[in-house]
Order: structure tokens, then sequence, then C-alpha cells
């Protein structure tokens, strides 16, 4: 019997501020962001995951687990440095597939 | 569709900054704002934020020692501003600006000493009830406390809020940014109140129904012929 996944939603986030980083520095400030705020379990009910990260635009995907996208919101508010400079992470958008997401940003 | 206003941003003192502030609040989807300021916000730089679809609004925040220099103060400023807020460092204040009409916001910051704080206890809510002001949640107390210490800032706000909403205090929420790198989206300073047990709802209520509400009202008091809730002058009637 097939068995439904459990929804996620996608946040296209924006970097505001700070050096130039690399996708892996702010897969790692997302995470440890969540770690910081919920803990381990957090991590583990949040399923935070860095989809795509533009280091030009400074622009990218953030995947959620859907029920808790408020809170994923709120580590994301949280965010003020990445690899020892000052940034924000701003949310622009959220949506619950990318293709949807990318066509939400274009029309803007 | 909500109309989002940040009742808190701190005059950074450079006007260049403020305008770029400004252009980013209307980005991020704000539509009104309050800057906190020694002096009231002037016409021109109102204008400059209809540009960008602001409605500027200006603040002012209370430090008083004492219930005099509470009362003092507010004689001083409530006709010169639309917010007027009141930083509660002791609890002779908190008490007197939770009876006082003429205070909108409440606001209890995080001491930086070993001294206890004070916060919002069941009788002041009571009577900021009563008298209508709002308890204030800044993003910028928790953005500023480092990781250790924004356990105790969380567990304080809660403690707080959950007093608020027993005794129907309106809760607002506001980033207190003094600089752009703080400023965040409004569904962001929203998702912060979920950390402090808040309905999704509510959370949105604090960033747009409850601070709009605030401004609407003050201006109409602000407005020549107001007497008193409810009750204006009218001339030119026969």
């Amino acid at each position: 019997m097939p068995v439904r996944g459990t929804g996620r939603r996608y946040l296209a986030i924006s970097l505001d501020g700070g050096d130039a980083c690399s996708e892996q520095e702010v897969s790692d400030a997302l995470y440890q962001a969540v770690r910081e705020l919920f803990g381990y379990l957090g991590v583990s009910s949040l399923r935070p995951r860095l989809i795509e990260y533009d280091e030009e635009t400074r622009k990218g995907t953030v995947r959620c687990s859907r029920s808790h996208t408020r809170e994923m919101r709120a580590a994301l508010a949280l965010i003020t440095e990445i690899s020892n400079s000052d940034a924000a992470v701003r949310v622009t958008g959220a949506s619950g597939t990318i293709k949807s997401l990318k066509s939400k940003a274009a029309s803007k | 569709m909500r109309r989002f206003v940040d009742l808190n941003i701190r005059d950074p003192g450079d006007p260049r900054v403020l305008t770029e502030m400004l252009e980013l609040a209307s980005k991020l989807g704000f539509k009104g704002i309050a800057v906190a300021s020694e002096s009231p916000s002037p016409q021109a730089l109102r204008d400059e934020a209809r540009i960008f679809g602001i409605d500027l609004a200006s603040r002012v925040d209370l430090r008083p020692r004492n219930t005099n220099e509470l009362s003092k103060a507010l004689r001083r400023v409530r006709r010169k501003f639309e917010i007027v807020a009141v930083h509660c460092d002791n609890k002779a204040v908190s008490r007197q600006a939770a009876k006082d009409h003429r205070v909108d916001i409440l606001t209890f910051p995080p001491l930086k000493t070993g001294r206890s704080r004070v916060g919002l206890d069941p009788q002041g809510a009571s009577l900021a009830a009563k008298s209508n002001c709002a308890y204030e949640v800044s993003l910028s107390d928790l953005l500023d406390s480092g990781a250790g210490e924004r356990a105790r800032v969380l567990v304080n706000l809660k403690r707080d809020i959950w007093n608020a909403e027993r005794e129907g205090v309106p809760v607002l929420a506001t980033s207190g940014a003094a600089t752009p790198l703080r400023m965040r989206e409004p569904r962001a300073i929203a998702s912060i109140t979920r950390l402090l047990d808040l309905p999704e709802d509510k959370g949105l209520d604090a960033v747009s129904l409850i601070p709009t509400k605030i401004l609407e009202r003050n201006r109409a008091k602000l407005e020549p012929g107001f007497v008193s809730p409810g009750v204006r002058e009218v001339r030119g009637c026969p």
C-alpha cells in the first residue's frame, strides 16, 4: 500500500551583508541555527536542507518539513552571522514545490 | 491581505542609513514603520517614506527611573509623538506605566547584569489590559543575546506572554532594528512568537492588526477636536 510522504515546504532565501559565502558555509549556518534553537531533536523534525544556493545572486532555496515552517522561519531570522561575518537571511517566498516557488519569484 | 507594521525601528543617526532602512522595509513588505527617536520625525522624512509606500510614525522610548520621572516625561512627550513606549526597569515604574492611559507600549528589556529582571506579572498585566497598553516582544532582544543568554530571554518572554494572554493584554512584535542587517521580513518577526507559544494568527496579528490599531487610535487622539475616546468636538455645526 503506498504511503504518502511527509509534506515539505520550500523557502526562497536571500542573503544580505557579510562577505561572499560558499554554499557549504550557508548550509552549515542553517544547520547550526536550527540546532542552537531546537536541538538535535528539532533538526530531525524540521529536516532543514539547503537545496540550492547561487553565490553570485546570493539567493537560494531551503527545504523543511511543512508542519514546521514557522520554526524554520524563526531559525533563519535568528541567523546574525555566517562564517564570522555579519549577515542576515531573509525569506522572500514560500511554496509547496520548487517549480511554483520559481514561477512566483519570476513573476515578482 | 494583512498590512504589516513595524513599530520599533531605532534611529541609526545617519539619514542615509535611515533612508536605506525605509527602502528595505518597503521591499520586505511593511506598510508602516515607527522610528524611535528623541525628536518627532520631520515632515520631509515622512514624505520620503511615502515615496517607498511607507507610512512613517514617530515613537519615543522613555526610560524613567521612578514614577515621578515617568509622569513628567509623559506630560512632555504625549502630544508630540504618535507612539509612547516605556522601558520598565523596576516594578514601581512598570505598575505606573501599566496604569497610565498615555502609555501605548510596555517593554521589558533583558538585563545584562545579574539583577533579577522585572517582567509582566499577573497584576501588571491586569492593569495593562484595563488601560489598553500593549506588551512588546522585540526581535533585537533575541538577536543581541548570546546562545546561552537566549534561553533565559526566551523563558522570561514566555512567562510574560503567558500572563499577557491570560489577562487579555495585546501582544506586539517588533524588530527593534538599528541597522539594515537587523531588519527582518514581517513573517519572520511573527514566527518568533511561535517560540513563545503564541498561535499563528495571533503571531501575525502582533505585526499587523495590533500595531495598526495602536497607530490609528493615537492619530485620532492627536487630531484637533479630540476630547476622549468616542467623543470629539465638531466645529461649524449650526
